[in-house]
């Protein structure tokens, strides 16, 4: 039989460093160094700021150039970038800001961005703006701040701001012998009508029967809300002006803009259904799709894969009774907690600048320019990429209005895309039920009492 | 009762001092068991047990992991008056579980019956009928929508040649959990096969040596001798396939995201959405708990109905 180990006092004789005390030591020691908070200052006594931000290859690029740029204005600060899959960025973010280690800064998606700035995670901006100046806050698109703002205090400036265009196939439009949208929209006949008219005709089918299977759509379909300024220009509203109340069902205009949105995809058969797109084979990149509703964030993606054909922007079509497009950004925000808030404000500053700005919106050209200094430089407006058309970016800014998004959005978002996918995706029921259905889906909620 | 007097050694134990007692506890078996078995005792209290009496007392609670509010059985009240959701779920949920077992189950035992044969090149079959399990889940899901395409998809193709036109599966509400149901035989050749097939070859061969000699054949011996010798296997199965199939959620969560209109909105997809799309925590761990009481419930009456129809070898289990 094996001796136990009392036996063998000198082979055990560690028992005597193994004391209980130091067993808890050193559990408490792991704990503690686990526990520990990063540091702020790097062995150079240089600041240290973490920002946290997602996006392709290309945008996370030129935000690393934008950063060496800060980093060779601040030399005492230095800007640790670290990247998220978008894929998981919200969920990272929500945890990080609930477990008290998020980064000094942070873009948070305006989808999130009114729930998150309830929660008070983030520090006000206003004292830092006060400190720069009356003329500081001037040079901004009043409507990239509204964003920004949760109940009157500024939190968050806007960065990556975009709009919703068309981007459109220049080679099919003449093919099918059309006029250029960009001049029909320059000629100010760019409205639903002629839309719908260029979608159906730019659609191809299979011998050139009804039944035909479909080689081409004219125009692909968007989800809620990247479709609202359909239902603007038709003259109506989603939700009433303090975001408690879904009206949608109560605003015939509202029914109208929506029924001739799904009307492209169900009575005019010049978008593809979900069936259709069930494997992505109607992209725009692949020539099948003439023209795509879409972020201006797309651009260098359509850049980078685009080879057979020229395409470039025009604004989402005027309607009967309006001519808004939709706007929305990020916000770039300063953690609550944050050990270097004044580095951090010089970072977000220098990201929300001119030069910032410029590389994002002039060499990417994936944004719409916040500052009215950049939207007047020559730089700027000057392209020698596509997309070509910059006023176009500009328009879109002028004729913006932001999205119903409030701080139950992602709640009340989810349970309207529900009521609505029979109608919208299936084809069943009319306009007018779909917006019954959701406003007493929707109605419910709100009404309900929060976290339930 | 009698009360065993303590003796003076014992009474004088304390007074020998600490140093004795750590002594002691260094010579003990248990001392070292215990520091050997602690990662994983500190992973099981850290990890499993920690968690799961902290989502108990989340459930009794308002919690969006900024603020928490201690608010009773409120979330199940919620839940199980007032959240039309909660139903749909549970209803898919249960519809899910009601098909998919069964015919998983079937699938799995009929599969491990064909490669119970002695034939020659059994392995590389045994082999190619489980490589699917292997597949991961999301892969397999993204290899299902192809399948499932309305228009160039396999399945309605294989309709059309024999003059149906087939559904638009996972984008029609009515056909879009028939769908799910049928991508769940994708684990049909998986581990629960590997467990039948484990079964039928511990059967001993004199009992159908015996069988044949009384004249039995094909289905009579199958009947009375296969399923019954298996029934341990298969009851082992059912417990775990209905557990597993009340917890399904990659495939609703990958391809269709609980749509169109909620018709795959599963009962954990609907806790995940709670819990980290709405940040209702409070309400996410109360569904967890109501699954695992509904988990109990099943586990508990087929272990009690489980008598009447599993024969365990060698005597009726306790």
């Amino acid at each position: 039989m094996a001796p136990l180990p009392s036996e063998h006092p000198d082979r055990f004789s560690a028992r005597r460093r193994l004391t209980r005390r130091r067993i808890l030591s050193l559990g408490l020691a792991a704990v503690a160094v686990g526990c520990a908070r990063r540091p702020t200052v790097d062995d150079q006594g240089r600041t240290i700021l973490r920002y946290m931000a997602w996006g392709n290859p290309e945008q996370l690029q030129v935000e690393r150039d934008i950063i060496a740029a800060f980093e060779a204005k601040n030399p005492k600060v230095r800007v640790h970038l670290f990247m998220v899959p978008g894929s998981s960025y919200t969920d990272k973010l929500q945890l990080m800001l609930a477990s008290r280690t998020a980064p000094d800064v942070l873009r948070a998606d305006h989808y999130y961005f009114p729930a998150l700035a309830r929660k008070e995670y983030f520090l006000p901006l206003d004292p830092f703006v006060a400190r720069e100046g009356e003329q500081f806050l001037a040079d901004f698109t009043p409507i990239a701040l509204e964003e920004g703002r949760w109940q009157g205090t500024l939190y968050g400036m806007n960065v990556l701001f975009g709009a919703v265009m068309i981007y459109y196939n220049k080679k099919l439009f003449a093919e099918a012998g059309l006029p250029d949208p960009y001049s029909l929209y320059k000629q100010g006949r760019w409205t639903w009508e002629t839309f719908v008219d260029c979608a159906t005709r730019l659609t191809k089918r299979e011998g050139d029967r009804k039944d035909g299977r479909v080689l081409q759509f004219g125009a692909n379909m968007v989800g809620f809300p990247m479709y609202m300024s359909v239902i603007w220009n038709h003259g109506g509203r989603v939700m009433d002006a303090d975001m408690t109340k879904l009206t949608l069902a109560e605003d015939p205009d509202a029914i109208r803009g929506l029924e001739a949105y799904a009307n492209l995809r169900w009575k005019h058969g010049c978008a593809p259904t979900p069936a259709d797109n069930a494997l992505s084979p109607f992209t725009f990149e692949s020539g099948k799709i003439a023209m795509h509703w879409g972020w201006a964030g797309e651009s260098p993606r359509f850049r980078k894969n685009i080879k057979g054909f020229d395409w470039d922007l025009v604004p989402t079509p005027s309607g009967p009774k309006a001519n808004y497009s939709v706007v929305k950004g990020n916000q770039l925000v300063i953690y609550k907690e944050t050990a270097n808030p004044d580095a951090a404000w010089e970072f977000v500053k220098y990201m929300t600048g001119p030069e910032a700005e410029m590389l994002l919106g002039g060499k990417l050209r994936r944004v719409v320019p916040t500052r009215f200094s950049v939207q007047r430089d020559p730089r700027y407006l000057h392209a020698d990429q596509p997309p070509y058309h910059t006023d176009v970016f500009l328009e879109a800014v002028k004729n913006g209005k932001t999205l119903p998004i409030d701080w139950r959005y992602q709640e009340w978002s989810q349970v309207f895309n529900s009521a609505m996918e029979g109608y919208f995706n299936i084809g069943t029921g009319t306009a007018e039920s779909a917006c019954r259905d959701a406003a007493a889906r929707v109605n419910a909620v709100l009404s309900g009492e929060e976290g339930f | 009762m009698a009360v065993r007097e303590i003796t003076a050694p014992e009474k004088a134990a304390p007074a020998a001092g600490a140093k004795g007692r750590r002594g002691n506890l260094y010579r003990s078996p248990g001392f070292w068991g215990m520091i050997f078995i602690s990662p994983w005792l500190l992973g099981f209290l850290l990890f499993t047990a920690g968690p799961m009496l902290m989502s108990l007392y989340l459930s009794l609670c308002k919690y969006d992991l900024h603020t928490l509010q201690f608010v009773g059985a409120k979330n199940y009240e919620v839940l199980l008056t007032r959240d039309p959701l909660f139903w749909k779920s549970l209803r898919n949920t249960a519809l899910y579980v009601l098909f998919s077992v069964p015919i998983g189950l079937t699938g799995s035992l009929f599969i491990a019956l064909l490669l119970n044969h002695k034939v020659k090149g059994i392995a590389l079959f045994r082999t190619l009928f489980y490589l699917p399990s292997l597949v991961p889940a999301v892969a397999s899901a993204l290899v299902w929508q192809w399948v499932f395409h309305p228009d160039s998809g396999i399945l309605n193709y294989g309709l059309s040649k024999v003059g149906i036109q087939g559904p638009a599966w996972l984008v029609d509400p009515d056909t879009a959990l028939p769908s799910l149901i049928i991508m769940s035989l994708w684990g049909v050749g998986g581990g629960r096969m590997i467990i039948f097939l484990a079964g039928l070859q511990g059967i001993s061969d004199e009992l159908y040596e015996a069988a044949a000699l009384d004249g039995a054949k094909g289905w009579t011996i199958f009947r009375n001798v296969t399923l019954p010798m298996l029934s341990p296997t298969i009851f082992f199965n059912l417990v775990l396939g209905i557990i597993g199939s009340f917890q399904v959620f990659t495939s609703a969560y990958i391809m269709t995201a609980g749509g169109p209109d909620n018709a795959t909105l599963m009962f954990v997809l609907y806790l995940y959405n709670n819990a980290f799309r709405y940040f209702k925590l409070g309400k996410a761990s109360a569904m967890a708990w109501i699954l695992f009481a509904i988990l109990l419930v099943f586990t508990v009456v087929q272990f009690k109905q489980a008598s009447k129809w599993v024969y365990y070898e060698g005597g009726e289990k306790e």
